[in-house]
C-alpha cells in the first residue's frame, strides 16, 4: 500500500511537471508571436507625402458651377516595404463660389468612409452606401452621418489649385484627425 | 468543477477520448528512446504556428517577396526571431526525423507487422525535404533563387517528361511570379495538408501496433515493468520537447535568426549553396559529369528512398536484437556515413576555398547594403535589386563608371587621378608640389605648370586657398587670406591663373570656385570653356549627354570623395 501511495504522488508530480513545462514552452513562444502580431498597432505602416497636391488650373473651375471631383495624387508613399511614387490617396470635390472662392471637400464620407458622389438633379452630395446627403456647402442634410463633409485645405498658387489631403476619424461628430 | 466536467462529458464524451489517448500502457516502461516522434509532432506544430505568422507578413510575388521578408526581418517586432525559429525549426525537424528513423531501425520497429508505418514515415521524410526545398525559394534572395534553380534544373533533366515537369513546377519557362505563387501554395497548403494527413495515419498505425519495446527484456519482464503513457511517457516527451525548444531558442538567439541574402538578381553570377541537408547530393554532383551527373542527381534520391522502403521486406528474421540484424543496420549505417561524409567534405571544401569565402563576404556586404536601403527608403515598385537605386549617389556612381572611370581611375588613365581624397588638402598639396606627376597632368598634354616653390607655412597657405575654393566649411580664413597674397605675389600664380571665377582665356584655368558643386556641375558640361581649359582641353564635353541635375549629383558625389583617404 505504501508503495502504491508513493507511486501515486510520483505520478501527480509528473503530471504537474509535464503541464508546467508545456506551459513554459507555450509562454516563451506566445510572447514573441503576440508582439510580432501587434507590430502594426499605433504605427504608420502606410505614410504618404503630405504636401499640397496640384490638381487643376484655377481657370478651369466655373464660378457658381457644379463641383468637380479631382484625384489627390501623393508624390511619395511608403506602404510597408514598398516605396511608390505618384499614388492616388483619395479624391476631393472642388467648387468655386460666385465670389471666386475655391473650396474643397474630402470625398470620404464622414459616416463610414464610402466615396461621396454628386447629384446634379438635387444639387447635393450623396453617399451611395447609407444615403447620407450633404449640401453644396458640405453641411449635412440627411442620413446617418454625424457631421458634415470634411473640408480640405486648399490654396491657389500661380493659377493652380492645390489641395492638401487629410483623413479624419469616421462616424464621430467632432472632426478629429485620423 | 467536477459538475462542469460531468456536464461537458455527458455531451462531448471527452473523458473516453482522453482515456483512449493517454492511458495506454507501455510494456517495459516509459523511455527517452520513445520521445522522438513526440518531438517531431511538437516541431511540426511550431513550424505551423511560426509559418502562419510569417505568412501574415509575406507577399508571394517576384517584385515583393524579398522586400516583404526584409520587412519581417528588419522592421516587424521580433520578426527576425519568428523567421529564425521557422528556419532553424526546419533543420531541427530534419535532424530529429533522422534520429527517429535511426531509433526505429535499431529497435526493429519497422519490422512485421509495422511495415506500413515505416513506409508512411519514409514518405513523410520526403515531404520534409519538399518543405525545405519550396521554403528555401520563398524569400527570393540570391541563395534561395540560385540554389532552387539547380533543383528545378535537375527536375528538368528527367527523361522524357523533363521539360514539362520543370515548367509545371516552376510555373512556366522562367522563374517569376508563378514560380513563387506555386512554391508558396505547395509550401503552405499542399504539403502541410499531405503531411498532417500522413501524421494522423502514422499515429493511428502506431497506436494499433503499439510501440516496439526494448529487445533485451523478456515478455514477463516487459509486463512487470509496464507504465501508462500518461504521465510517465508524456513527462519524458515533454522534457525532450522543452529541451529541443530551448536549444532552438538559444541557437536562434546566438545566430541572430537566419540570414537574408541580397534580393535575387538574375543578371548576377552567384555561387549558391543548398541547405545543409541537401549538401550530400550537391557534393556528389561534383564528381560526375555529362549524362552520369543526371543519372546521379535523379537516381540517388530514388535509390536511397528505395533502400529505406525495402528495409522491412528484406529484414524478416525472428529477432529484434540489433546484433542479429547487423547486416541491415550496417547497410543503413553505411548510407548514413556516405551522406554525412559527403556533407562534411562539402563544408570543408568551401572552408578552404578562398575564392568562395571572398564571394560569401561580398554577398554578405551586398545583403547588408540592400537591407539597410530597404529599411531607410523602402523598395521601389519594380522590386528586388532596384532597392540599390535608392542609394545616395546611385546615379552618380553609374555615370562615373560609364564615362569617367576610364580616364580618371586605374593605370590606363588619360586624366588626373580621382578617387577617395580627391580635392582634400593632401591631394591639393601633392598636386601643387608636382602638377606634372603621373597622378595628375603627367598623363595629359597639359604640362606647362611648374611646381610650387613655396614650403612650410607658405605652402600651407596656398593649399588652403585652393582647398577653400571647393566650398569646404573647415577652410581657415586667415590662412586663405595669406594664400591670396602669395597667389598674387611671390607665388607667381596669377601670371597664369585667375581666381575670380569670371576671367577667361588665360594660360591656366580660372581657379575660382574650383571643386565646388556649382563649378564642377558646369565644368563637367564644358571643360573646354575659355574659363577653364579652352583650346588645351582634352576631356570630352558632357552638356549633351547629361542634364544639370545629373551633373550636379555627380559633382556632389565627387565632393563626397574629399573626406576619403588619399590614394597613393
Amino acid at each position: 500500500m505504501a508503495e502504491q501511495g508513493a507511486s501515486e504522488s510520483r505520478r501527480s508530480f509528473l503530471k504537474a511537471a509535464t503541464m508546467a513545462l508545456g506551459g513554459a514552452v507555450g509562454v516563451v513562444l506566445a510572447v514573441p508571436l503576440v508582439r510580432y502580431f501587434l507590430f502594426p498597432v499605433g504605427r504608420k505602416v502606410v505614410s504618404s507625402s503630405s504636401e499640397p497636391v496640384d490638381v487643376m488650373a484655377e481657370s478651369a473651375l466655373v464660378a457658381g458651377g457644379p463641383p468637380v471631383q479631382v484625384a489627390l495624387v501623393a508624390a511619395q508613399q511608403r506602404d510597408a516595404w514598398v516605396s511608390r511614387e505618384k499614388v492616388a490617396v483619395g479624391s476631393a470635390w472642388l467648387s468655386k463660389d460666385e465670389a471666386g472662392r475655391v473650396t474643397a471637400f474630402s470625398a470620404v464620407c464622414p459616416h463610414l468612409g464610402c466615396a461621396i458622389g454628386y447629384d446634379d438633379a438635387s444639387s447635393s452630395f450623396r453617399c451611395p452606401c447609407h444615403k447620407s446627403a450633404f449640401g453644396r456647402n458640405g453641411i449635412k442634410q440627411a442620413g446617418p452621418a454625424k457631421r458634415g463633409m470634411d473640408p480640405l485645405p486648399v490654396k491657389v498658387e500661380s493659377g493652380r489649385v492645390k489641395v492638401t489631403f487629410l483623413r479624419f476619424r469616421p462616424d464621430v461628430s467632432e472632426r478629429t484627425p485620423a | 468543477m467536477p459538475r462542469l466536467g460531468d456536464w461537458f462529458d455527458l455531451r462531448a464524451g471527452h473523458r473516453r477520448v482522453l482515456h483512449l489517448a493517454l492511458d495506454e500502457p507501455l510494456a517495459g516502461g516509459a523511455s527517452f528512446a520513445y520521445t522522438f516522434g513526440s518531438i517531431l509532432v511538437f516541431l511540426l506544430l511550431l513550424q505551423i504556428t511560426t509559418g502562419i505568422f510569417l505568412a501574415m507578413g509575406y507577399s508571394a510575388s517576384a517584385t515583393d517577396a524579398w522586400s516583404s521578408v526584409a520587412y519581417i526581418q528588419d522592421q516587424v517586432t521580433l520578426g527576425w526571431f519568428v523567421r529564425g525559429l521557422h528556419s532553424h525549426g526546419a533543420s531541427a525537424m530534419v535532424i530529429i526525423a533522422g534520429v527517429h528513423l535511426l531509433q526505429t531501425a535499431v529497435y526493429g520497429a519497422y519490422r512485421k507487422p509495422r511495415e506500413l508505418n515505416w513506409i508512411v514515415g519514409v514518405l513523410m521524410l520526403g515531404l520534409l525535404l519538399a518543405f525545405a526545398l519550396t521554403g528555401y525559394l520563398l524569400p527570393w534572395d540570391q541563395t534561395g533563387f540560385w540554389a532552387t534553380k539547380v533543383a528545378t534544373g535537375i527536375a528538368g533533366s528527367s527523361p522524357v517528361i523533363g521539360t514539362q515537369l520543370q515548367e509545371a513546377v516552376q510555373g512556366g519557362n522562367e522563374y517569376g511570379n508563378l514560380t513563387l505563387t506555386r512554391f508558396f501554395g505547395l509550401h503552405v497548403l499542399v504539403l502541410p495538408g499531405a503531411l498532417i494527413g500522413l501524421v494522423v495515419v502514422h499515429v493511428l498505425l502506431f497506436r494499433k501496433h503499439g510501440h516496439t519495446p526494448h529487445w533485451w527484456l523478456k515478455e514477463d519482464e516487459l509486463r512487470r515493468r509496464s507504465q501508462p503513457f500518461w504521465p510517465d511517457q508524456m513527462f519524458r516527451d515533454m522534457v525532450a520537447m522543452a529541451a529541443v525548444f530551448a536549444v532552438l531558442v538559444v541557437v536562434n538567439l546566438y545566430t541572430g535568426g537566419v540570414q537574408l541574402d541580397a534580393p535575387a538578381d538574375p543578371s548576377s553570377s552567384f555561387d549558391a549553396r543548398p541547405e545543409w541537408y541537401f549538401r550530400p547530393l550537391f557534393q556528389a554532383l561534383k564528381y560526375f559529369t555529362g549524362s552520369m551527373e543526371q543519372i546521379v542527381a535523379l537516381g540517388a534520391p530514388v535509390v536511397i528512398g528505395g533502400v529505406l522502403l525495402a528495409l522491412p521486406f528484406v529484414d524478416r528474421g525472428p529477432s529484434n536484437s540489433p546484433v542479429r540484424r547487423w547486416k541491415e543496420l550496417a547497410a543503413l549505417g553505411l548510407l548514413g556515413v556516405v551522406l554525412g561524409g559527403l556533407m562534411v567534405i562539402s563544408f570543408l571544401e568551401d572552408k578552404s576555398d578562398e575564392r568562395y569565402q571572398k564571394a560569401v563576404a561580398e554577398s554578405e556586404e551586398r545583403a547588408r547594403e540592400a537591407r539597410t536601403l530597404a529599411l531607410e527608403h523602402g523598395v521601389p515598385t519594380a522590386g528586388g535589386p532596384t532597392v540599390y537605386t535608392t542609394a545616395r549617389f546611385f546615379r552618380a556612381r553609374a555615370i562615373w563608371r560609364e564615362d569617367c572611370a576610364g580616364c580618371h581611375e586605374g593605370r590606363e588613365r588619360k586624366g588626373p587621378e580621382i578617387g577617395p581624397g580627391y580635392n582634400s588638402r593632401a591631394w591639393v598639396r601633392d598636386f601643387l608640389k608636382n602638377p606634372s606627376d603621373k597622378r595628375f597632368f603627367g598623363v595629359t598634354g597639359i604640362n606647362e605648370m611648374k611646381p610650387v616653390k613655396q614650403e612650410g607655412a607658405d605652402l600651407d597657405a596656398l593649399v588652403e586657398l585652393v582647398y577653400s575654393q571647393t566650398g569646404a566649411a573647415d577652410a581657415n580664413p586667415a590662412l586663405v587670406e595669406r594664400g591670396k597674397a602669395l597667389f598674387d605675389g611671390d607665388g607667381n600664380c596669377s601670371n597664369c591663373h585667375s581666381i575670380d571665377g569670371k576671367t577667361e582665356e588665360e594660360q591656366g584655368p580660372n581657379l575660382g570656385g574650383r571643386g565646388s558643386a556649382e563649378v564642377l556641375t558646369e565644368f563637367i558640361a564644358r571643360p573646354d570653356h575659355p574659363r577653364w581649359f579652352g583650346k588645351a582641353n582634352e576631356m570630352p564635353t558632357f552638356y549633351n549627354k547629361y542634364g544639370g541635375l545629373e551633373r550636379r549629383e555627380l559633382a556632389e558625389w565627387l565632393i563626397s570623395l574629399r573626406g576619403g583617404h588619399a590614394q597613393r
